[in-house]
């Protein structure tokens, strides 16, 4: 009876599921870690390549989800990209052993790290424990947030997409002028809005907006986690509440994943707003794209930061 | 008749050669490494390498830490037969100890120590994984976890509940290791769906923790130390993976564990029965959401398991035994659970199992059992916990505990599925 319902069983796992083997197109599938890497993938790959992204912009990046067709795409792929840095230590090491793509081991050219060559912020002299439950020892990974980052990004995925796909050299190297050319005129607006930036003061609940901060002299000045990877605790929210009044802190910067209770304690006993930013692109309806992503970021702090003057 | 079997044995030896030279040409081989001379005196081990794992050298050292899982508890039992105890009790469940690390760029190893109430530790797993081989192919042997339904592979302090559900701990064991290889393999069924297929052959899955020893003490399920090609235990597992929706996965998967050879022998007094076997088929299906954020997680599973053939065995007269009663008949059980996840770090969740016990003559039992989980850190986890066991006419349990574990240095899993 049983090897009969064994038997039922199997053969209706092959009705189910049964779909087309094989990719309905002839293009590079692109696997990228994060959504900002797969826009730039899709910019300079154009027409070229087939891209998906293993997160989505509105996830903790820490904290991406298992997804059936991630599985099968990093299956597929001819090239991998991510960030680098140990900012996806969380999934991508089980992921591609699971898959087992020989194409995409590192060291192979279908494994690229867009980080390798960017000098990393935030990185720890003496790797421990005690200092840190998400610890990074290559430094801050969030480099994807970093406005002078873009370049680097493209740089890299132009040249993993050359590496898999010679052929495609001419397509690939036309779109990513294109690409430098509409950045450049980005990179202008945001020069001009990050000057408004300089100097402020602000409070994030992760350390995701280091490098944005860092670019144009915003002092971080407290963090809702009192170390990275770390819930707060009422002591360590009390003694914040006291930073952001002393040092009249007109902003806490938080992603959706994170702008939680602790947060809202934060605005409702100071004068402080919270920012829930995109931290990867799709993290909201305007950051569609990665230039999108900066140019949201620039405006929306320089509002709450340095509000242009009212009317009257 | 003595030319004929050694004629038989000659035949079937140059059978298996046979079999086994005609499959390599069908493994494609990974890449030659380069290979440096060995630096050696004649008749002392030689090494094929390069010089990277030489004693002078911590680089290529493996990953290793501890898992220290402690349990506070108040138990509240009733035999059925009248006897009653209650009380508290602390104890340190398990210590365990794991390494693991690429040997080569084909092959990850790794071990497990497991020390249960912190007496001598014993190995659990031991295992090599090789890749290396045609895509979405891997091979692994040693001793290690088997494959069957989604549970069984996770050593017990993994689990979303502190014990193993009863349907599994009771059909197939608390833990269902075993030595020898397994072969895995996937593949895509369109852009949303792998279909996952793995093959284990074991000298035998025969354990310590076979189903009725603790029950019936005295009798023991042994396998025979040398075993003919048919005698082997095999394992089989497929399952699916699918997405429903942008937030929802589904999977499905159906399961098998086959000890075609095995004695049912009474310890005491030495009687015994050979030439037993016995099957479980399973079948599970499991279905996860997430939100956008992945802060907040559900998940809903139901694993059903039913355990055919030799299934236990008692002595004919307890006073002068001469002979076992062998049990040739079905047990089946079940487990369901779901589990929410409201923040990045508490989950909350119930589990229900059922299962016939087959030492016992099919008598009914279940267990359910609520939880919430706390996570400090990925490191360190607190669970509070009451679950109820009870046997049909028999014996009731309410256990109400405190579980604390603690990851000291490295620990990763794999992708398991």
């Amino acid at each position: 009876m049983a090897r009969h319902i064994l038997l039922f069983l199997l053969a209706l796992t092959s009705f189910v599921f049964a779909a087309p083997l094989a990719r309905a197109e002839d293009k590079v599938e692109v696997v990228a870690t994060i959504p900002d890497l797969a826009d730039l993938a899709r910019q300079i790959g154009g027409d070229r390549v087939d891209v998906l992204s293993l997160a989505k912009g509105t996830e903790n990046v820490h904290r991406v989800a298992l997804r059936p067709s991630g599985l099968v795409a990093v299956g597929r792929a001819e090239l991998f990209l991510q960030v680098g840095l140990s900012l996806e230590h969380a999934f991508v090491p089980g992921l591609l052993e699971a898959a087992r793509n020989p194409r995409l081991e590192p060291g192979k050219p279908g494994f690229v790290t867009v980080s390798d060559g960017f000098t990393a912020l935030e990185v720890p002299g003496d790797v421990s424990r005690s200092d840190a439950a998400d610890v990074h020892p290559m430094g801050n990974p969030h480099i994807n947030l970093s406005p002078a980052a873009g370049r680097h990004m493209a740089e890299r995925v132009l040249a993993g997409l050359v590496a898999v796909d010679p052929e495609g050299r001419e397509v690939y190297e036309a779109n990513h002028r294109r690409y430098l050319e509409a950045l450049t005129k980005a990179e202008a607006r945001w020069a001009k809005v990050g000057e408004r930036l300089r100097g402020k003061k602000l409070v994030v609940y992760h350390r995701e907006f280091t490098y944005f901060a860092d670019a144009y002299g915003i002092e971080v000045v407290g963090e809702v986690e009192p170390k990275p990877g770390l819930p707060p605790t009422p002591s360590h929210l009390a003694g914040l509440v006291k930073v952001i009044q002393e040092h009249d802190v007109r902003a806490v910067a938080t992603a959706g994943w994170s702008n939680d209770r602790n947060v809202r304690f934060l605005a409702e006993r100071t004068d402080a707003a919270v920012v829930e930013l995109p931290s990867m692109v799709g993290g909201s309806k305007r950051a569609s794209s990665w230039i999108a992503l900066m140019d949201e970021l620039h405006e929306r702090l320089a509002e709450v930061l340095d509000p242009a003057p009212k009317d009257g | 008749m003595h030319t004929f079997a050694v004629s038989t044995r000659i035949l079937r030896r140059a059978a298996m050669a046979g079999a086994f030279l005609g499959l390599v040409p069908f493994v494609p081989q990974p890449e030659a490494l380069a290979q440096g001379p060995a630096f050696q005196s004649p008749g002392l081990p030689k090494r094929s390498t390069v010089g990277q794992t030489t004693r002078f050298s911590n680089e290529f050292n493996p990953a290793f830490g501890f898992v220290i899982d402690t349990i506070a508890d108040w138990l509240d039992r009733d035999d059925g037969a009248g006897e009653t105890d209650d009380g508290f009790d602390i104890k340190v469940r398990l210590l365990e100890f794991n390494a693991a690390g690429y040997l080569d760029p084909n092959a990850w190893g790794y071990v497990v120590f497991v020390s249960d109430e912190l007496e001598a530790p014993e190995v659990e797993e031991a295992a090599i994984e090789l890749t290396g081989f045609a895509e979405r192919t891997s091979l692994k042997v040693g001793q290690f976890f088997v494959d069957f339904g989604k549970q069984m592979q996770q050593h017990v302090e993994e689990l979303r509940t502190v014990e193993r559900p009863l349907a599994l701990r009771t059909l197939l064991g608390d833990e269902l290791g075993g030595a020898g290889a397994q072969l895995d393999w996937w593949t895509p069924l369109g852009d949303a769906t792998p279909l996952r297929a793995s093959l284990g052959v074991f000298g035998t899955l025969v354990s310590g923790h076979e189903h009725g020893e603790e029950e019936e003490e005295g009798i023991v399920a042994e396998a025979p130390e040398l075993k003919a090609l048919d005698e082997l235990s095999f394992t089989a597992r497929v399952t699916a993976l699918t997405e429903v929706g942008d937030s929802q996965n589904l999977q499905f998967g159906v399961s098998g564990r086959f000890i075609p050879e095995f004695t049912f022998e009474d310890e005491e007094s030495g009687v015994e029965s050979s030439g037993l076997s016995n099957t479980v088929f399973g079948a599970d299906l499991t279905w996860g959401w997430a939100d956008s954020t992945g802060n907040r997680n559900a998940t809903v599973g139901l694993e059903w398991l039913t355990l055919t053939g030799d299934v236990a065995a008692e002595i004919d007269d307890p006073l002068n035994p001469t002979a076992l009663i062998v049990n040739d008949d079905d047990a089946s059980g079940y487990f369901v659970f779901a589990d929410y996840g409201f923040n990045l770090r508490n989950n909350v969740g119930v589990q229900y199992s059922a299962v016939e016990l087959p030492e016992e003559g099919g008598t009914d039992a279940s267990e359910i059992e609520a939880y919430w989980t706390h996570s400090f850190t990925e490191y360190r986890r607190l669970r509070l916990g009451v679950s109820q066991l009870d046997v049909d006419g028999g014996a009731e349990d309410l256990r109400v505990y405190l579980q604390f574990t603690a990851y000291l240095g490295s620990h990763s899993h794999g992708l398991n599925w």
